[in-house]
């Protein structure tokens, strides 16, 4: 049974139309032939238009041609018709074999792990590995012929799950049973957000604007640790955020900064790096000075520098600033049921491209025997 | 260079006689009943015996009967001299695109070969003269294998030049060929000048036969969807659609042909038409076998 990857290169069959219209046009066009008895020719017998194709032979061999590209284009595959009304039935690693075997009653089916090459279940348990069990069970609906029933026995709490819900392209049988053994450590509690503030006492403005900021913050409803200390203080190494009114930064800081703090200040002079904000004018906000170095575009007090008056401003820079949160990537399994989807998973295919390849190669060298053949008669 | 001639042609050369409607008046020895009286087989007259015939000549039957000397007189066999007139006009290269290395040329250089041949067998002699291409060229008529020789040379290279506009002056041919010979006119019958030279010397006692060659494509105008016709001589051309053109063309070229055959045969020059696809032999074996039945 063919069938074609990419339907969207069946568009090129509009190709057809070419060698049609060529072989329309370059109709035999008048030959010239010496001709003594032109006194007895009627003048009044004008060359009639006719739309009949020349060539029919070269046409045919052209346009056979011109399907095989697109088909080509469409990427051919091949799929036997075969492996009706088998089962099969896949046991994630975790769940106890003989258990998973009570709860199916399914003699004649083909039991496997469901782990890396689809071991058998008589084999031992494979090491559990729940972060590639979406793509092992996404890898079976492509790979299993489509006639296959296919059913999955998964632990009741799944956990590594990626961003995208399982789609599959055939009904799936899911049935969860609790894992054997408890799945491993809970995930780690929410880390509250640490800011270390290092503002001279030379600048009470800039002060004053680090804590309204972290006001703001907490408001918006973030846990936040502040350690507020004069510059110069040592700065704890779990610290995600550093505010200073400006300047260089020392030696240490920098060391805290290449390794994944960041760092907030005011600094009027900056004229580089990446544009990260702009106020409702266009003009610059936020520069990203180096990875981890945020520069405001002006000096850290409101009456100087207007824009830090800006209700949106907190939320703005907190989405900047925020240390990343991993994903959620563990759920009852009976929520994450595979969806049914338009997912081409008819079973394994084998490409035709080359045969067509090969095909469209022997019909060009026809194509150009027929066609100089034509030239030599001419 | 007697390669000219296909075998097949050859052969069937055998049962070719190239006669004369006139009688010949030449010298020597030759096939063809001549005007003069001398040693033959055929009886003429009897004539009396006078100082100077051989004693042997004289009848003595007649002698027995009449009581005086008779000397048997026979026809003397005469040769005849063959000219064969080539007509070299650019539109004799034309060929059928079926065929193109087959022109009209070569057609008629092929008839010249068999009458050649066929004449120095004979013991006649053979000239030639082209007319109406570039150049005039010509060989004067004589017998003998070698000269024979010179001539399918000669035919061999001849080429169909003539254009309008650059033409040699058609050679004065009844200066060139004495009276009472066969004159054999190869053309493709579009040059009314030379129909016209024909008749003259038709009328001026010779015997003037022509073949005239018509290619495939004239006698059946087997061309199909339109197509540029183009005359080799003058150079106008007209592209029309030939299936359209057909029948007209048929019509109005058959009706100019026989009109043509007609004209020349109230002149006494007899033609026969030649189509490129038939054997070489085929129009000489019309042309001189009619003779012989009705002489």
């Amino acid at each position: 049974m063919i069938s074609f990857a990419a339907a969207f290169g069946l568009l090129a069959l509009a190709a057809l139309v070419i060698p049609i219209a060529i072989h329309l046009i370059r109709r035999r066009a008048a030959r010239d032939v010496p001709f003594a008895a032109l006194a007895w020719l009627a003048a009044r017998t004008p060359p009639r238009r006719q739309w009949r194709l020349d060539d029919r032979w070269l046409l045919a061999v052209r346009l056979l041609l011109i399907a095989l590209l697109a088909a080509l284009l469409a990427e051919p595959i091949w799929r036997s018709p075969d492996g009706a009304d088998a089962a099969a039935v896949y046991v994630a690693p975790g769940i106890d074999a003989n258990a998973a075997r009570a709860a199916f009653d399914a003699p004649l089916a083909d039991w496997h792990w469901l782990a890396a090459g689809y071991p058998s279940l008589d084999e031992p348990a494979p090491a559990a590995d729940p972060h590639a069990l979406q793509s092992l069970i996404r890898e079976l609906d492509r790979e299993l012929p489509a006639a296959t029933k296919l059913s999955i026995v998964v632990p009741a709490e799944l956990v590594g799950l990626d961003g995208e819900r399982l789609r599959l392209g055939r009904e799936v049988v899911w049935r969860s049973l609790p894992a054997a053994s408890v799945p491993q450590e809970l995930a780690p509690a929410a880390q509250p957000f640490r800011i270390a503030i290092r503002v001279t006492s030379a600048a009470p403005t800039a002060a004053s604007v680090a804590r309204a900021l972290t006001a703001a913050w907490q408001a918006a409803g973030m846990a936040i640790e502040i350690d507020d200390q004069p510059p110069g203080a040592p700065i704890s190494k779990n610290s995600s955020l550093l505010i200073v009114s400006g300047g260089k930064l020392d030696e240490a800081t920098q060391a805290l900064a290449s390794n994944g703090l960041n760092v907030l200040l005011g600094d009027p002079q900056a004229k580089t790096g990446e544009v990260l904000l702009r106020d409702v004018e266009g003009q610059p906000l936020l520069r990203r000075q180096a990875p981890q170095i945020y520069a405001l575009a002006g000096p850290l007090d409101p009456v100087a520098w207007p824009a830090l008056r800006d209700p949106q401003l907190p939320a703005a820079l907190l989405k900047l600033l925020r240390p990343a949160v991993p994903p959620p990537d563990r759920a009852p399994a009976v929520s994450v049921a595979p969806l049914r989807a338009a997912v081409d998973s008819a079973g394994p295919a084998t490409p035709l491209t080359p045969w067509f390849a090969l095909a469209i190669a022997l019909l060009w060298l026809i194509e150009r025997l027929l066609a100089t053949r034509r030239r030599s008669e001419a | 260079m007697s390669s000219l001639i296909p075998p097949d042609v050859r052969a069937r050369l055998k049962s070719l006689r190239i006669s004369s409607r006139l009688t010949p008046n030449g010298q020597g020895l030759g096939l063809h009943t001549g005007r003069g009286r001398g040693a033959g087989l055929e009886f003429a007259q009897y004539r009396a015996y006078g100082q100077g015939d051989e004693p042997r000549q004289i009848d003595w039957k007649l002698f027995a009967r009449s009581d005086r000397y008779f000397v048997r007189d026979a026809t003397r066999d005469s040769p005849l001299s063959v000219w064969l007139v080539i007509d070299t006009s650019a539109s004799m290269a034309q060929a059928d695109p079926e065929r193109p290395d087959h022109a009209r040329i070569d057609a008629a250089r092929i008839i010249a070969a068999c009458i050649a041949e066929r004449a120095v067998q004979q013991g006649d002699s053979v000239g030639l003269i082209t007319v109406g291409g570039r150049s005039t060229q010509g060989l004067p008529a004589a017998p003998g294998v070698r000269h024979r020789d010179r001539l399918l040379l000669l035919l061999a290279g001849l080429v169909a030049d003539g254009r309008d506009g650059a033409r040699a002056a058609p050679p004065l041919l009844s200066a060139q060929i004495a009276p009472d010979a066969l004159v054999i006119v190869i053309s493709d019958g579009f040059d009314d000048s030379l129909a016209e030279s024909c008749e003259r010397l038709a009328a001026a006692r010779r015997d003037v036969r022509a073949i005239r060659i018509l290619t495939v494509g004239e006698a059946a105008f087997a061309f199909q969807g339109s197509q540029r016709f183009i005359d080799p001589e003058s150079g106008r051309e007209r592209t029309l659609d030939a299936d359209a053109a057909r029948s007209g063309f048929l019509e109005r070229f058959g009706v100019a042909r026989r009109e043509q055959l007609r004209r020349l045969a109230r002149h006494g020059v007899t033609c026969v038409e030649h189509s490129l696809d038939e054997p070489a032999d085929t129009p000489l074996h019309q042309l001189f076998a009619a003779r012989g039945r009705s002489a």
